[in-house]
């Protein structure tokens, strides 16, 4: 009987070579005719697609609200990636977002990759775990995530990935 | 797993970067199904998977192709470290597994089959929705969901083989894929000269694959790789690779000996009692001598000790610590452990210098031993640049003093960090002071059974776990150590 995927939360596995991967694959994607936001969506879809998964076996609370949105984010990106991140919302804007100076997903400016960052599979991931995780939830004070911008990242030659959500209260 | 290949182990998984293994693992089937998206053809997006694992890891070891220069450098040996690299890749034990030697007629090389009952590339694979690659659709001969992982593999053994400018290379290709079937994961591993490798491979990716799609070229494994910048590692794996490592435990103090007194007799051409005549009724100095060369010699290697010291603040730190070793040493090596390597040092002299000379030696105590081997330690490291006769009563009058002249930073958070991890930094020194304790007793050991059956016999003693002995000691704390340094990097 092989591993089972509920296992495979309780281990850690080590990123280097498949960091590395994601990289090659933009520019597969960039070679083979897809424009700049065409490889962005493809990415965050990606996520999205590993966080519909990830949902099936591990969530780190039953619903995610303006309370604790902050906790939920840093909790998650610390049991998936292993990052220690700083989370801050801007309630003018309705904006979260997350630092995070060690990120798994970046960390070296390729020049023929261009401005493109391999978290953007994490700004698909998160968002969708978190709706998923609020799907069915009939609370008003629930929050929905959608993701915006990686506006800083390793990958682009800067000292830390900067993850830029959009909120909403009680759904869209 | 042997004693060398756990310390790999513990050393790469400490310094490399590690995400959840579900995460990891999921991440790996959405490359290839991105991949597939674009091809639409399930045999072209496992080849071409293939090759970014391939690339990948080659990128990889190339940042860092100093750790793999400590590895063996011969296929037969690589392949005993296959399980390192399975448990760095994925966090666990490779688990149940078997080797099978298949001995082709016609083929010069053994082909070596490697069955995994476990594989978490595809644990699980099927039961979610977004398992949509049909693994069952591709043809006979091609790969399966590990393709990637064995380019990984494949790529990481011949990096080291070429760092090692070795003649041989290694091809590692997934023959049996529990996703399409099979009851378990099977890597088939076959040996090539260089010049059949580059035959090999010469044919491009582009050239393997039917689909319509564009893949850029390789840089090329030759063009990829450069020297390491660190030349004390590019020095020192010459001298402690880890298959070297294993033949220098396996060597008796008499082997030691006739090697020191070949040398002597190659590079000085002159027999060895004539060589340590020149220390007759100098004996002190040369004691002194062997402190002195210990730094010199590590200094030799990239200068790094005097690079370190040109810092003034380091120098002082390394001065207080050398000194407070220098005046604890006593209190923490058992005065018979010390008697035990002044015997030691009788021994090893004992035929290659003059009868009167080890006669000098066997007067003096194995407390004067250490007290002149760290006079010439410190004469050593006052030549590369701490000045001794500057430093305090003790380290924390040299702190206060700082302090008061606002050298150390009262940032409130560099504080609490500092107060964090202050106690997890006492931890570490305290294991190493226990292993630095530990090892010390080894010579008794040595002394016991060097008359009996040679060192061979003593190290295979304290490594044999069911004893419990140096080695299982030895291992836990340095556990013990990278678990806290991990914590301190999370």
């Amino acid at each position: 009987m092989n591993i089972t995927r509920k296992e495979l939360v309780d281990y850690d596995a080590t990123m280097n070579q498949s960091r590395n991967m994601i990289y090659h694959l933009i520019r597969f994607m960039k070679v083979n005719g897809l424009e700049g936001n065409d490889v962005k969506q493809r990415l965050r879809l990606m996520g999205r697609n590993i966080a519909k998964s990830f949902h099936n076996y591990w969530k780190p609370v039953d619903q995610v609200n303006i309370v604790n949105v902050r906790d939920v984010i840093a909790t998650m990106y610390k049991k998936i990636v292993n990052s220690s991140v700083s989370v801050e919302m801007d309630e003018s804007q309705n904006l979260i977002v997350v630092r995070d100076s060690k990120c798994a997903l970046c960390k070296y400016f390729y020049e023929d990759v261009g401005k493109f960052a391999g978290c953007e599979i994490l700004l698909g991931m998160v968002s969708e775990l978190i709706s998923l995780i609020n799907n069915g939830s009939v609370s008003g004070s629930k929050i929905l995530l959608i993701p915006q911008e990686v506006s800083e990242s390793l990958s682009y030659g800067d000292n830390a990935c900067i993850q830029v959500f959009k909120y909403s209260r009680g759904g869209m | 797993m042997g004693a060398f290949q756990w310390l790999m182990k513990k050393v790469m998984k400490v310094f490399s970067r590690t995400t959840n293994s579900l995460f990891y693992t999921l991440l790996y089937r959405e490359i290839l199904k991105e991949i597939h998206e674009i091809t639409k053809n399930e045999d072209d997006s496992v080849t071409i998977f293939r090759e970014f694992g391939k690339r990948s890891a080659y990128e990889s070891c190339e940042r860092h192709s100093s750790i793999f220069k400590f590895m063996p450098g011969n296929p037969e040996k690589i392949l005993e470290y296959f399980e390192v690299l399975w448990a760095v890749v994925f966090g666990m034990e490779m688990g149940e597994h078997s080797y099978e030697e298949i001995k082709v007629e016609g083929q010069k090389y053994t082909e070596y089959l490697l069955t995994i009952a476990n594989n978490p590339i595809c644990g699980g694979y099927g039961d979610d929705e977004e398992d949509t690659f049909k693994f069952k659709k591709l043809s006979k001969d091609t790969e399966g969901c590990s393709a990637g992982l064995g380019g990984m593999l494949e790529s990481v053994a011949n990096f080291i083989l070429k760092i090692k400018e070795n003649e041989f290379r290694i091809s590692i290709t997934e023959t049996k894929c529990l996703a399409k079937g099979a009851d378990a994961l099977e890597l088939s591993c076959k040996i090539y000269d260089l010049a059949e490798w580059q035959e090999l491979t010469a044919v491009k990716l582009q050239d393997k694959i039917t689909s319509k799609v564009h893949i850029l070229d390789s840089k090329g494994e030759e063009e990829f790789v450069q020297d390491s910048k660190l030349d004390f590692l590019d020095k020192l794996q010459d001298v402690i690779s880890l298959d070297k490592l294993e033949e220098i435990l396996d060597e008796p103090l008499e082997g030691i000996k006739k090697r020191l007194a070949d040398v002597i007799r190659d590079k000085l051409n002159m027999e060895p009692d004539h060589f340590f005549d020149y220390f007759r009724n100098y004996e002190d100095d040369m004691i002194r001598i062997i402190g002195f060369l210990f730094i010199h010699v590590l200094n030799e290697y990239g200068g790094v000790i005097e690079k370190l010291l040109k810092s003034e603040t380091f120098a002082k730190a390394v001065g207080y610590l050398f000194r407070q070793i220098k005046d604890m040493a006593l209190l923490f090596i058992p005065i018979d452990v010390v008697n035990d390597y002044h015997q030691l040092l009788i021994n090893f002299l004992d035929g290659l210098a003059p009868p009167e000379m080890v006669e000098n030696v066997r007067n003096m105590s194995g407390k004067d031993d250490l007290y002149l081997i760290f006079e010439g330690a410190q004469m050593a490291l006052e030549n590369l640049g701490i000045n001794f006769s500057e430093l305090k009563e003790n380290v924390w009058e040299e702190l206060k003093k700082e302090r008061e002249d606002g050298l150390i930073s009262s940032d409130a958070s560099m504080v609490e960090e500092t107060q964090e991890k202050f106690p997890k930094i006492l931890r570490i020194v305290q294991e190493l002071l226990m292993m630095i304790s530990e090892v010390l007793t080894l010579p008794i050991r040595v002394l016991i059974s060097e008359s009996h059956y040679g060192i061979k016999t003593t190290v295979n003693s304290v490594i044999s776990e069911e004893e419990g002995g140096l080695f299982v000691r030895f291992r836990d704390r340095i556990d013990n150590i990278f678990d806290v340094v991990q914590e301190m990097r999370e």
